[in-house]
């Protein structure tokens, strides 16, 4: 669906989502004793979190530019018959 | 408490099995059918990052300074590799287009293929890594410690003298292991596959290992996660943990960790290593990205499990190491199988580390410090010996045993007093130097050799400084007056508070104080001195193929920089030396075959194949010292700026030439498309004529027949036959007029016979020629001509030509039943004005301009096929541009058509 650009500029816009959740003051929102379903917040947070990232990175890398180029290929096949 | 023999033996057992896994790969490689060319395999390969540190060192810091004590160190690794796609593949593609085989290889690569900064990078690589070997080292020997005594015995004692250490035997068995598995023999291509399939098995053990021991604690002896933390609340240390310490010290330390392993996962020789040199296919990357981060969120979930249950199960003891919670809880258990598991997890995570970080360092030490040097020697008379492979091979074993030793002499002196990620954190902090050179160098063409090594010098001097000697102090090294009073007791150039920022003291972590100066030194050096320097000719080259190395890749796989000549002997000797005769030999003969020359006959070699031993060479001896071996035979004619220029254009021009092929091959496809339309419509052309020619032909024989055969025919019919017979004739006349003016016209043959001439009495003239013709369709015909005489220079037999042209065919598209024909003539300024109007089908606005072609005819379907030749109209136009003038058709469907032509009229004509 995307070419090679904007795949990069989504990855770039995630490492910038990564940087701001784990950044200092973020941490600090959910620096608290309290728990969550037996987990501390804290903990609980930074994993979760993480586990965002990793989903959003799946959706970015396997958003691969291939549907263009099979457009493209059919194009040229339409041409050559 | 183990016994030492079943420890041993397990030990041995599972490094037999990854010998043999290793040598599976290896010959799946050698058959074509490669285990580790998959993106699953490369991803675990890439868990080598996970050494004993991640195994022991994480519960450790967790116990100490809860999660944010470790898991930035994962972290940091998941945002660089959400840079993969841009900065990663970028590395990668890079290094397979110039057969890069370490990391100091690519940075001396970068930087015109210099000798002085790969070597640079390889010493700052070794002493930087020496510390993280020693990790190893410790990790390995207190466990086997721990499980065969069944406590930590030693470790913060008096170390024991140094050949009844178990950590030396330790150091010296992972030297052999490491030399038996890299550095066997030698491959031209620096890969390994049979090395990557065992790490690859670490990686999937370790995990395994790390897993089970993380749910055996969480619920074998508690009841999962929620009975554990309700358990650590109770006590205040293990409660304090929940969260993170908000001061200058904990910000410090997170962002410092996070930072330091943001680069170490690539610039780790080991990593690099794995990442870049062994990767097989560039499309791995796209799932490894988040596999590889997957795995470290896995590894890491039980870590802080694991480091509670410790602090419950042994708070107060002092004894206890906190790195070794794991064994240590597994022990007081009395769960000897996983416990042998867990050890063999740890070993797994450690000798996985130490192989690949020595051989990628042993490559380093042997292609950029030892073999530049040896060259130098004249003594050592290197260059004329003739087989060389097997002082490389022993050359990298040394250095493998070299930096073990390193290692365990640290290991010795200085690690007993620390933790296992502290002294990690020491070996990040150095290899983090190399990312200005590196990541400045693939996006930004101005990166200056004297840059690069100013920045790296300069960073390297602050780390050893900064981190270095003060961790040397710790180890009852002499050095405290230097650390509290600074050098000749300037206090400002303290190294732990170096220009008076606050290191430990202020709460100012003292990672952080050695990134932030290393890095203000190293980054402010290598821009500053880069923007003052200038680049040689082969750093412009390499400057540019690096950073545009997406646009030039396919170029420089055959980019020839030599401008050189070299005899083939020569090339073919060096090979020998380094490759060996058999490699050699079909390496040459795969050049000679792809571009079909027979170099047994070739004397001098040209720039393409001294480029070609060169890359050969680079894969075995790494680039720097290929280029300076290959230099040294090679009679380089100098390269001058205009050279490199006209390489780079010449790729340029390549792109342009294919650009400029493309679209001519656009308009000769064109062309082709026109000349079959042509071709078609003259064959319409003739089947048209011959069939026009062939209906009054028949019809003529037809009644000639009669009137032959019936001498007494009446008179009447007699005159209508033969009335028929001669109009029939005059269209084939007509007809064949038509074709031989077109011919006529056609190849300019024609001779224009222009004189003054009534234009009024031409028009008459040819209405009476087609008298017959309109009122054979019943025509109205209707005349508008001025009254005074109207007069133009023209050819006047080609002017009634066009006349009666342009009335037959207005005939021809009448109405069949009230057909109209109006034709007009007048006077302009300048033209005279003549139209001929029917009220017919007319013509679509598309046809309008193609009427005028040859051979065109209107077809329309729903009725006949048009009689005539469709050459008419064509003749007309001719004619008219004799005349130096212009005709056009003003029409709509269905409203009939005009066609209007004007002729200039010139000085002698006029009225008169």
């Amino acid at each position: 669906m995307i070419d090679e650009k904007s795949k990069t500029s989504r990855f770039v816009g995630l490492f910038l989502l990564g940087n701001f959740l784990f950044c200092y003051p973020v941490l600090t929102l959910f620096n608290t004793k309290a728990v969550f379903l037996g987990i501390p917040i804290f903990f609980f947070f930074m994993f979760s979190a993480w586990l965002v990232l990793i989903g959003l990175m799946i959706i970015c890398a396997e958003s691969n530019p291939k549907i263009p180029l099979d457009n493209s290929k059919s194009t040229e096949d339409r041409i050559d018959s | 408490m183990i016994e030492q023999k079943a420890i041993l033996l397990l030990s041995f057992g599972y490094i037999s099995l990854l010998f043999a896994i290793a040598f599976y790969g290896r010959k799946r490689a050698e058959i074509g059918k490669s285990i580790i060319s998959n993106p699953y395999i490369y991803a675990l390969s890439l868990a080598v990052y996970c050494t004993a540190w991640t195994f022991y060192g994480s519960v450790g810091a967790a116990s100490r300074s809860g999660i944010t004590g470790f898991l930035n160190i994962y972290i940091g690794p998941t945002l660089t590799m959400i840079l993969g796609f841009p900065v990663i593949r970028k590395i990668i593609r890079i290094s397979k287009a110039n057969k890069i085989t370490s990391i100091a290889d690519f940075i001396a690569s970068r930087y015109g293929k210099s000798s002085t900064i790969a070597g640079v990078v390889t010493i700052i690589a070794v002493l930087g890594i020496v510390p993280y070997i020693s990790v190893q080292i410790k990790a390995i020997s207190t466990t086997y410690q721990l499980l065969s005594s069944g406590s930590q015995t030693g470790s913060l004692t008096q170390p024991p003298p140094m050949f009844h250490d178990t950590a030396l035997y330790v150091a010296l068995f992972l030297a052999a292991f490491a030399v038996l598995f890299g550095a066997r023999h030698l491959d031209a291509t620096e890969r390994h596959e049979g090395l990557v399939a065992a790490i690859a098995f670490e990686s999937l053990v370790k995990l395994l290992a790390f897993l089970s021991v993380g749910l055996f604690v969480t619920y074998g002896i508690y009841n999962g996660f929620a009975d554990l933390f309700e358990k650590s609340s109770l006590l205040p240390g293990i409660k304090k943990l929940f969260v993170m310490e908000m001061n200058a010290s904990g910000f410090s330390g997170w962002y410092g960790g996070l930072f330091l392993s943001m680069l170490a996962i690539i610039f780790l020789p080991r990593q690099f290593q794995v990442i870049v040199v062994e990767n097989v296919d560039e499309k791995h990357l796209n799932k490894a990205i988040w596999l590889f981060p997957l795995y470290l969120l896995l590894i890491n979930i039980f870590v802080i499990p694991i480091a509670f249950a410790g602090l419950l199960s042994f708070h107060g003891e002092k004894v206890v190491d906190a790195d070794f919670f794991a064994l240590m809880l597994l022990l007081a258990e009395h769960h000897n199988a996983l416990t042998l598991f867990v050890f063999i997890g740890g070993l797994s995570a450690a000798t996985g580390m130490v192989i690949v970080e020595t051989i990628a360092l042993s490559t380093m030490i042997c292609n950029d410090l030892v073999m530049p040097v040896l060259f130098r020697l004249s003594a050592f008379k290197l260059s004329q010996r003739n087989d060389l492979s097997n002082i490389l091979l022993n050359i990298r074993r040394a250095a493998i045993l070299l930096v073990l030793i390193l290692g365990y002499l640290y290991f010795h002196f200085v690690v007993k007093y620390y933790t296992l990620v502290s002294i990690g954190l020491i070996s990040f902090a150095a290899v983090a130097q190399f990312a200005p050179a590196i990541i400045g160098g693939i996006f930004w063409k101005g990166a200056t050799r004297a840059g690069a090594l100013s920045g790296l010098i300069a960073g390297f001097f602050i780390w050893a400084y900064t981190l270095v000697l003060p961790s040397l102090a710790q180890a009852r090294f002499p050095l405290e007056s230097l650390l509290t009073y600074g050098p000749f007791g300037i206090e400002l150039l303290k190294p732990q508070q170096l220009f008076g920022l606050g290191a430990n003291l202020e709460g100012f972590n003292q990672y952080a104080h050695t990134v932030f100066w290393s890095m203000f030194f190293n980054m402010g050096l290598f821009f500053g001195v880069s923007l003052f320097s200038t680049q040689d000719e082969v750093e412009k080259k390499q400057a540019t193929l690096f950073v545009d190395v997406f646009k030039y890749s396919v170029e420089a796989e055959k980019s020839s920089f030599w401008r050189a000549t070299a005899s083939v002997g020569e090339l073919k000797s060096i090979l020998e030396r380094f490759l060996g005769k058999g490699r050699t030999h079909e390496a040459l003969e795969a050049y000679a075959k792809e571009n079909h020359i027979n170099l047994e006959q070739e004397l001098t070699a040209d720039a393409g194949l001294v480029s070609y031993t060169e890359k050969l060479l680079a894969g075995a001896i790494g680039s720097a010292s290929a280029h300076a071996m290959v230099t040294s035979v090679v009679q380089e004619e100098p390269l001058g700026v205009h050279d490199i220029m006209s390489i780079l254009d010449e790729t340029q021009q390549i792109i342009i030439y294919s650009r400029e092929l493309e679209s001519t091959t656009r308009d000769l496809a064109a062309a082709n498309e026109r000349l079959k339309e042509l071709d078609q419509l003259k064959n319409e052309f003739i089947s048209t004529v011959t069939h026009e020619l062939r209906t009054p032909l028949t019809s003529v024989r037809a009644l000639a027949e009669i009137l032959h055969s019936n001498p007494d025919l009446d008179a009447g019919r007699h005159q209508k036959f033969s009335g028929i017979i001669i109009t029939e004739s005059e269209r084939l006349s007509r007809l064949i007029n038509d074709v031989l003016n077109f011919q006529k016209i056609k190849s300019g043959k024609i001779q224009w016979e222009f004189s003054r001439t009534d234009i009024g009495e031409i028009i008459e003239d040819s209405v009476v020629s087609t008298s017959q013709l309109i009122h054979d369709n019943h025509i109205d015909l209707k005349l508008d001509l001025p009254e005074k005489r109207v007069h133009a220079s023209v050819d006047r037999d080609r002017f009634i030509q066009v006349m009666i042209n342009l009335l037959s065919n207005a005939v021809k598209f009448c109405d069949t039943d009230q057909g109209r024909i109006e034709i007009g003539l007048s006077r302009e300024p300048n033209v005279i004005r003549v139209y001929v109007k029917d009220n017919g089908i007319g013509i679509s606005p598309a046809d309008q301009e193609l009427i005028f072609e040859e051979f065109r005819q209107i077809k329309d379907s729903s009725k006949r096929r048009p009689f005539g030749t469709g050459v008419g109209l064509t003749i007309t136009k001719h004619i008219i541009e004799a005349h130096k003038g212009k005709i056009w058709v003003e029409s709509e469907l269905g409203k009939g058509a005009k066609f209007v032509f004007t002729i200039p009229i010139t000085q002698d004509s006029g009225s008169s």
